[in-house]
């Protein structure tokens, strides 16, 4: 029993003196802790550093309703400082926040447009290391710098960065443009041919209101951007990448317009090697409905049916075409055709992958698209007066 | 060298308690004398001048040849039938003829006068004084070195009543009361087997309770009879109030906080732990009868499972295990959450919950342990007060604390959430509160110090525990480690009660099939019921 | 607690198998740097040439019913060699123990709590397997068939979650390799994780039944290689190129979860699944070297061992390596060669010799 005493003292005195060692090290108090939710990367106007800008929230702004409260202030923090590197700089900003910045809840990388243009991957190499960084961040680049487009007011919701994300996240609704994550972006890096892209965002100003824009994607080079698609580009980007989720169509038919919902859309690609000539052959598949058009004529007869797949098939190939055309132009393999080839072709891929820059801009695609129209939506003929033949 | 001086300590324990055996038979071994004066000393002696011992000296036959005397203890015994089937019979009915001795007219009296059942012979003093303690009424006869201890209690007790700790809707209503006779009625009128057997014993050197193993013959394996056995024997001490005392002498793992010692007031529930190959102990005084061996699984079991349908049964007993996990580990993991992983909440959530902690001057940790303390004694308090005091408490419990605490900012609304549901799961699995509510602590504990790592290592460290704890020889997680397919039919869901064909295997293995034949399907004629 | 004192039966020795394996999952990804997207393919491979040396680890165990293998040492070497193999044998245990701890502290420090320092895991860690060692072999028994169900679960239903980020074109081309890098990919995969179930052989003496020990073992090989396969594919189709340059790619692929808005950020159940498979390795770890050392030593019970041994493999835990990439430097270039001899060599010919000398000998019922 004095002996079961002694060993129970002894734990007690263990665990007093474990309490005083331990205890503090991850510890964070959730209303102390700075949450981050969006990082911006610029070059600093020195031109040697780099500057960061940090989103902080204010969850006491947050309290309430949304918008019931305008009466406070804003409900995030900008918080800007410059440092040699990215981490160099976070950690700057402890002059001013209040404690070390928490960077786990990060949703957004805004990268400004001179740091894309001089090379990405030096500066998101911190954040592949740091633990925190979460693969699903959104990774968009600034048409300016990325102070401005956190610095937009949102309409919507109350965070900046939070509206990028909802922004970048709706993209997919008209398929000009797509979330790249952060995950994606590092195996676009990692890739030997395939160019990374990033949906571009731009702030239009007015005298008053402020908006965000996401206008088209950014092309990177190896990590360097060197050109932007349009939002037709983007959308020929789209249909090859296989990431089209709806969007609208609109066609000439007959002198009007049609306008077509995209329901469904499917790719294949298969490179074929002949000789020393390399084709990649695209197929497309594509369903659609008519949701709009401007004629008064009736379309939904089989004739017009088939005539409006023909032309259907015309506007989804000039799409891709511009895309393709403007990759060439710049030579990037934005499409990943490159890693097809590799896919399929592995022992001709070394000679091939240390040629790529060389073959890319001649490289033959072949496109074929088949697609179909499902319906006429809640009506099948246009309401003008019917004669009855 | 050491084995000889044990062998030496050894020796002298026996000899003391060899010695020891043979004072307690000299005391036993007083006998009546045939004097009553003598005898009447004694007993006044041994018993004292308390004035609940009646003595009562008569003459016996409508003669009045004998002199005897009738020793009870006032309130035990029932007065209506002392004075019409001994007092009215011995005075007015016994005629004797002189030459009887002394001797047989004790004897005549038994046989021909008495209409009592189980009256006994007793000769030696102890076991008179224990018959008067147990209620019984000693008659003493002058001339005669014997006494009759007639049995006639009667003392005021509770009536059955439904059991306040396992009130049912669906099932038997009647609860154990503390008299031991009548639980064990209870239990006979259940169990209508000649199989029941028990086993008397009466422990406990002051109060002399009575303790008495009920169980299966041909069920129960005949080797945990004999570690009860052994165990009872093993128990010197002076007073047995409640089954608890017993608990406490018997368990397997005495510092556990986990009961390895199951019990009940319901006689259904006894029933079918007796019929699963358990045992049962009766103790009186107490309405909760013990079972063994425990499972840790028995905890989440209920009878109500196995009267309502299975899918719903099966359905509160993965709620049950669901509040188990909330109870203990909810303010563990809001702790660890809050504090450590902020990582792991969803953003929006995180926002709001970083709003609510907004302004609270404690760290999460202090916030929950205050919390919590301030629950138990909530909840302490509420238990012992009267019904309408009671709802007072509760009032002032959730109005001041919870509102006030929140508006004045001292405890974030999240934390008031959880408090609450660990709160209300804990009240799930009723058997369990009390260890639930320390490993609560240990949890919040481990969470405070280590976060998440610290989480799962307690966890892991009762796992283990839990694992290697037995109780009567049968391993305490049993149908879960070690895993016994037939046992899950009766685990996590509850099967149909007639897809259980065996019984748990460890507890029944001696009889292990409960029914051979499952369930059948409709005959044929089924159709034709209503067709006439 | 006698060394031999718990009794397990065949399931409970699969899945202590199983989970012992899945308690490696995470130190081999550097696999992934050599073999890329045809690790799947030297995780196979590896699996189909580990079989035989399984079953012939099963086979000395059934031959020399009831003993372990520091007595298999002493009857087939003879009591002077069989003493030094034993102990070469003891240093390699304790090394494991040692080496699985410190990866515990690692994956603690770098993914789930990054400021607190390495020795708190440690530590805490080592006593909790303390604990359990002391309680014998029974309790880690019993609890293994919920780690391996736990972490089949864990495994299973994050592949579920993940269905719409898996791309299996990222497998393409299939063996791509050189040869030479496929080999020793498949070296470790074998080494590592597959082959380091040869220290069952001082578990396998406490079957309550060696009848059927080659399925059960072989049993538990198969589940333990096929969650490790299953690991492997959902972290390269789901992560692609990029799971190659990440520390622990597990880890990072279930960080991707993103289902609604809620449902999300629920790595820490990967967490707690590699912890407690981890536990099981280590409680093994803990308990073979103990029972081996007790064995050599002729103890009666190995409990006196317990604090030291833990406490010198704490410590070796902390100052072994000094940094990770030496850790893995050393792990794909020399441990892999180290452990050869104990997982190849010496129990196929204590196999072979046991055969040809007809060995054990009985003396009535005893086995000498």
């Amino acid at each position: 029993m004095k002996k079961r005493m002694i060993i129970l003292f002894k734990i007690l005195i263990s665990t007093v003196i474990l309490f005083n060692l331990t205890g503090c090290w991850n510890a964070n108090e959730l209303n102390t802790l700075p949450i981050v939710v969006g990082i911006g990367i610029d070059k600093a106007p020195s031109d040697e550093e780099v500057q960061v800008v940090a989103q902080i929230i204010k969850p006491q702004e947050l309290q309430g309703s949304l918008g019931s409260s305008d009466g406070g202030g804003e409900a995030y923090w900008n918080l800007t400082s410059t440092g040699e590197t990215i981490f160099d700089a976070i950690r700057e900003m402890t002059h001013e926040s209040s404690g070390r910045l928490y960077t786990a809840h990060n949703q957004i990388i805004v990268i400004g447009n001179k740091i894309a243009s001089e090379g990405v991957q030096k500066y998101l190499d911190f954040f592949m290391r740091a633990h925190e960084t979460r693969p699903n961040t959104l990774i968009v680049i600034s048409s300016n710098t990325s102070t401005e487009i956190l610095d937009t007011k949102p309409e919507l919701t109350r965070i900046p960065a939070e509206s990028i994300t909802r922004l970048s996240e709706a993209q997919e609704i008209q398929s000009h443009s797509k979330k790249v994550t952060f995950q994606d972006f590092t195996n676009y890096l990692m890739s030997k041919t395939t160019s990374p892209v990033a949906p571009l965002i731009t702030s239009l100003k007015d005298k008053e209101t402020s908006t965000l824009k996401i206008e088209g994607m950014a092309i990177f080079k190896g990590d360097q951007m060197v050109g932007q698609l349009d939002e037709s580009e983007s959308r020929g980007l789209l249909w090859v990448t296989g990431d089209i989720k709806t969007g609208a169509l609109v066609v000439p038919y007959k002198n009007e317009v049609v306008t077509l919902e995209i329901i469904n859309a499917k790719r294949k690609i298969t490179p074929k090697i002949q000789g020393d000539n390399i084709y990649i052959h695209v197929e497309i598949k594509e369903e659609g409905k008519i949701v709009e058009q401007t004629s008064k004529e009736n379309l939904a007869t089989l004739q017009d049916f088939e005539e409006l797949k023909k032309v259907q098939n015309e506007a989804i190939k000039s799409e891709i075409l511009s895309a393709l055309n403007k990759a060439q132009e710049l030579n990037t393999d934005i499409f990943g055709f490159g890693e097809e080839i590799h896919k399929k072709y592995k022992e001709e891929w070394k000679e091939i992958s240390s040629n790529w820059d060389k073959i890319f801009p001649s490289i033959e695609v072949e496109i074929e698209i088949q697609s179909s129209i499902d319906s006429t939506g809640k009506i099948s003929h246009p309401a003008v007066p019917q004669s009855l033949e | 060298m050491f084995n000889y001086l044990k062998k030496i300590i050894h020796y002298k324990k026996a000899i003391t308690k060899h010695t020891n055996n043979l004072d307690d038979e000299k005391d036993q071994g007083v006998s009546l004398t045939s004097h009553l004066d003598e005898n009447l000393n004694m007993l006044k002696n041994i018993l004292g001048n308390s004035n609940d011992i009646i003595i009562k000296l008569l003459n016996i036959g409508n003669n009045h040849d004998y002199k005897g005397a009738l020793v009870y203890i006032d309130g035990l015994v029932d007065k209506t039938m002392l004075y019409e089937s001994i007092m009215r019979p011995l005075q007015n009915e016994m005629s004797c003829s002189k030459d009887c001795s002394n001797l047989t007219v004790l004897d005549r009296i038994n046989e021909r006068l008495l209409s009592s059942t189980n009256i006994d012979n007793v000769s030696k003093i102890k076991l008179l004084i224990d018959n008067i303690l147990t209620g019984n009424t000693v008659l003493l006869l002058d001339g005669s070195n014997q006494a009759l201890a007639i049995p006639l209690q009667k003392w005021e007790k509770r009536s059955i009543e439904q059991p306040v700790t396992e009130s049912v809707v669906r099932g038997p209503h009647q609860g154990f009361t503390e008299t031991i006779s009548t639980n064990i009625t209870l239990l006979r009128r259940i169990i209508k087997n000649p199989d029941l057997r028990m086993e008397s014993y009466t422990i406990g050197d002051q109060t002399n309770t009575n303790v008495c193993i009920v169980y299966m013959k041909d069920i129960v394996n005949p080797k945990l009879i004999t570690e009860i056995n052994t165990r009872l024997d093993r128990i010197k001490t002076d007073a047995i109030l409640e089954s608890g005392y017993i608990e406490a002498f018997i368990e397997d793992a005495p510092y556990s906080i986990f009961a390895t010692v199951g019990n009940c007031e319901k006689p259904d529930k006894v029933a079918s732990k007796i019929l699963e190959g358990r045992a049962a102990i009766f103790v009186d005084g107490s309405p909760f009868v013990l079972t063994v061996p425990l499972l840790f699984i028995e905890n989440f079991q209920s009878t109500e499972d196995y009267y309502s349908r299975p899918y719903f049964s099966s359905m509160t007993r993965l709620l049950r295990f669901v509040s188990y996990f909330i109870t203990i580990l909810s303010p563990g993991i809001y702790v660890a959450l809050t504090t450590y992983h902020q990582e792991l909440i969803p953003t929006q959530l995180l926002f709001t919950m970083a709003a609510g902690q907004y302004g609270i001057p404690f760290p999460s940790a202090i916030e929950t342990l205050i919390m919590l303390i301030i629950f138990d004694i909530l909840r302490e308090a509420g238990i012992r007060l009267p019904k309408p005091v009671g709802s007072a408490v509760s009032i002032v419990g959730a109005l001041v604390l919870g509102e006030s605490a929140v508006s004045a900012g001292l405890i974030s609304p999240f934390m008031v959430i959880i408090v609450a549901l660990t709160a209300i799961s804990s009240f799930v699995i009723s058997s369990q509160t009390d260890s639930a509510a320390i490993l609560r602590y240990f949890f919040l504990l481990l969470a405070g110090l280590f976060g998440a790592f610290g989480l799962i290592m307690g966890f892991l460290f009762i796992l283990v525990y839990l694992a290697s704890l037995r109780s009567f020889g049968t391993p305490y997680l049993l149908p879960i480690s070690p895993l016994s397919m037939s046992g899950m039919k009766d685990t996590f869901i509850r099967a149909p009660i007639w897809a259980m064909l065996k019984r748990p295997k460890t507890i029944g293995k001696y009889n292990l099939n409960r029914q051979t034949e499952s369930y059948m399907k409709p005959t044929e004629n089924n159709r034709n019921i209503n067709d006439e | 607690m006698n060394i031999k004192e718990g009794k397990i039966n065949n399931s409970q020795l699969m899945f202590l198998v199983a989970s012992f394996m899945l308690g490696t999952s995470t130190f081999i990804h550097f696999m992934d740097t050599i073999a890329f997207h045809d690790s799947w393919l030297a995780i196979l491979t590896a699996f189909v040439i580990c079989i035989p040396f399984v079953l012939c680890y099963s086979a000395l165990a059934k031959r020399f019913q009831g003993k372990d293998l520091i007595q298999i040492n002493d009857i087939i070497y003879g009591s002077f060699l069989g003493k030094i193999i034993s102990i070469l044998y003891i240093v390699y245990f304790f090394l494991l123990l040692s080496l699985n701890l410190k990866g515990l502290g690692d994956f603690y420090v770098g993914y789930v709590m990054p400021e607190t320092p390495k020795p708190v895991f440690i530590i805490i860690f080592a006593l909790v397997c303390a604990y359990t060692v002391g309680h014998g072999l029974e309790p880690m028994a019993r609890i293994s068939h919920l780690t391996v169900t736990y972490a089949i679960f864990v495994i299973t239903g994050t592949f579920l979650l993940l269905y719409s980020e898996v791309d299996f074109t990222n497998f393409l081309p299939i063996f791509e390799l050189p040869i030479k890098d496929f080999i020793q990919s498949v070296h470790i995969v074998a080494a590592i994780p597959f082959c380091e179930v040869m220290v069952f052989l001082m578990v396998m003496p406490s079957l309550n039944n060696f009848g059927e020990v080659n399925k059960y073992m072989l049993l538990g090989f198969a589940l333990g290689a096929l969650c490790l396969l299953v690991i492997s594919v959902r972290d390269t189709s789901v992560l692609g190129t990029s799971s190659f340059i990440s520390n622990n790619a597990a880890y990072q692929t279930v960080r991707i979860i993103e289902i609604g808005e809620f449902f999300t950020r629920i790595e820490i159940v990967v967490a707690m699944g590699i912890t407690i498979c981890l536990f099981i390795k280590i409680c093994v770890l803990y308990y073979i070297t103990l029972a081996s050392i007790a064995q050599l030593l002729k103890l009666k019970s190995y409990k006196t061992l317990i604090i030291p041994i833990g406490g010198i493999a704490i410590i070796i835990a902390f100052i072994a390596y000094d940094s990770i990439v030496s850790h893995n430097y050393s792990a794909k270039n020399y441990h892999v060669f180290y452990t050869i001899p104990y997982q190849f060599i010496i129990p196929p010919v204590s196999l072979l010799i046991a055969k040809l000398r007809r060995l054990p000998k009985r003396k009535g019922r005893e086995l000498i």
